[in-house]
């Protein structure tokens, strides 16, 4: 009798701690997924915040160079572009990144186009769009590069034995995030 | 009995668990392979020894007293070099290892020289990004940080940049005029405004006048906050060391010591500007 109790002890010991093992790792599996979303959705304000910085900043260089039609065409379409995109599965988060890109370049052919107007240059407003559009570039780098670290450690998680077992139980599935670090950080080289 | 006993052992199996959950997502993730520099223990560090004692000793003073009063922390860092890493990148590391700023507040502020590689860096905590925008950073950085290095003048660069950021982040120091009398009390005289009001003697005398009130004030109502700041005062001596006593007794005495850093946990994310000269 006293080994019966023994033995269902130890049983229920062993199905208690798998069950709370089950648990735990669930919840930090939620923890870590939230931690990403959170992540994302720094990165989608600081993207957001760029966008909102352009039409100020085309209507600025308009107003000194009204013959560069071209660039000041090619950044408008790409921001509309841009906010077209709703990121929900792998291949959105592809199309975000590359219209997100076509914006970069299309933004920093804007400003070497700046630089052929002295006045613009010299306009304070222009000089203030400048240096928030410069901030916002580097905004975008440290969300881009926390999101990534913080999809990496949740899909490093969830990927590994044993926690894969509750994982595939429990629905969780890989994170997608971007494949470079930073967008186009150096910027082009202009001589004149 | 026994059932009592083995029972107690499922916690551990949850313990264990918990346990490895905790060491997986633990681990650091090492990214760098420059390694990052120690945080100092004051708000002024100085690496290549470029400033003038007095005015390591007024900003850690007026950093200081900006901390006690609005829990906000300024930290200037003059480096060696950038070890070949990208300046914006490094100082927002460095911004992040030491934590700048109070936890959820976020509000601290890093200005960052790299004397060697000529940069200079403002990083802006999320909390003052309103406040301290990335156009008024690079003003300071463009207009005032820049000039005075190029002068040859790291003290004026750094007081300057000072003054302003604490006017741009609103600090109570700029408005009950501890500002001016602290880089006063260690000799600097501040802006054009303030030598103006110094021409007449008679202004002088009143103001030297308020002092001795004030200092004998802040003994009343603070006397023991005798410790003083650390390093003592020179120029106005006890005046000096008397206004970081009572700074710290006003500020409701939540730590004594007075002067040194330690990081309160905040965060940033790239805002600020950045310069060369």
């Amino acid at each position: 009798m006293k080994n019966f109790w023994i033995a269902l002890a130890v049983v229920l010991g062993l199905v208690g701690g798998v069950f709370g093992w089950g648990v735990s790792t669930s919840n930090s599996l939620v923890a870590l997924d939230e931690t990403v979303n959170e992540k994302w959705s720094q990165v989608e304000n600081v993207y957001q915040r760029r966008a909102d910085l352009i039409p100020n900043l085309v209507n600025t260089v308009k107003g000194y160079a009204k013959h560069e039609a071209q660039v000041l065409e090619e950044v408008t379409k790409a921001r509309a572009q841009v906010g077209q995109i709703r990121v929900n599965d792998p291949k959105s988060l592809e199309r975000f990144e590359q219209s997100q890109g076509q914006l970069s370049q299309a933004l920093s052919h804007l400003m070497v186009v700046a630089e052929k107007y002295p006045e613009l240059k010299a306009d304070q407003n222009f000089l203030n769009l400048q240096s928030q559009l410069e901030g916002t570039e580097n905004r975008i780098a440290v969300e881009r590069m926390r999101f990534i670290e913080s999809a990496r450690s949740y899909n490093s998680y969830l990927r590994s034995f044993p926690q894969s077992l509750i994982a595939s139980m429990r629905g969780f599935a890989v994170r997608p995030y971007f494949k470079s670090e930073s967008t186009a950080k150096t910027p082009p080289q202009v001589q004149f | 009995m026994e059932v009592k006993v083995y029972l107690l052992r499922v916690p551990s199996f949850l313990a264990v668990g918990l346990l490895s959950v905790l060491f997986w997502v633990g681990v650091p993730e090492v990214r760098a392979e420059v390694a990052l520099p120690q945080a100092p223990s004051e708000f002024v560090l100085d690496e290549p020894h470029v400033l003038r004692n007095q005015t390591v000793r007024a900003l850690n003073r007026l950093f200081w007293a900006h901390q006690q009063s609005t829990g906000g922390q300024v930290v200037f860092a003059i480096f060696e070099s950038l070890q070949g890493q990208d300046p914006v990148d490094w100082t927002n590391r460095i911004f992040k290892a030491w934590k700048i700023g109070q936890k959820g507040k976020d509000n601290g502020i890093l200005l960052a020289l790299y004397w060697k590689d000529r940069k200079s860096r403002i990083e802006v905590g999320y909390g003052l990004e309103p406040l301290l925008t990335d156009a008024r950073s690079k003003q300071i950085i463009s207009q005032t940080v820049r000039p005075s290095l190029k002068n040859g003048d790291p003290d004026g660069a750094l007081l300057g940049a000072a003054q302003e950021v604490l006017e741009v982040i609103q600090s109570p120091l700029v408005a009950d005029g501890r500002l001016q009398s602290i880089l006063r009390g260690e000799g600097h005289l501040v802006s054009k405004s303030s030598q103006r009001g110094f021409q007449s003697p008679w202004s002088l005398l009143f103001v030297i006048f308020l002092w001795a009130v004030l200092i004998g004030f802040s003994r009343l109502i603070s006397p023991r906050g005798r410790e003083g700041w650390r390093g003592g005062g020179s120029g106005w001596g006890g005046g000096g060391s008397g206004w970081g006593g009572g700074g710290s007794g006003w500020g409701g005495g939540d730590s004594g010591g007075g002067g040194d850093f330690s990081g309160g946990g905040g965060a940033s994310g790239g805002g600020g500007a950045s310069g060369d000269w």
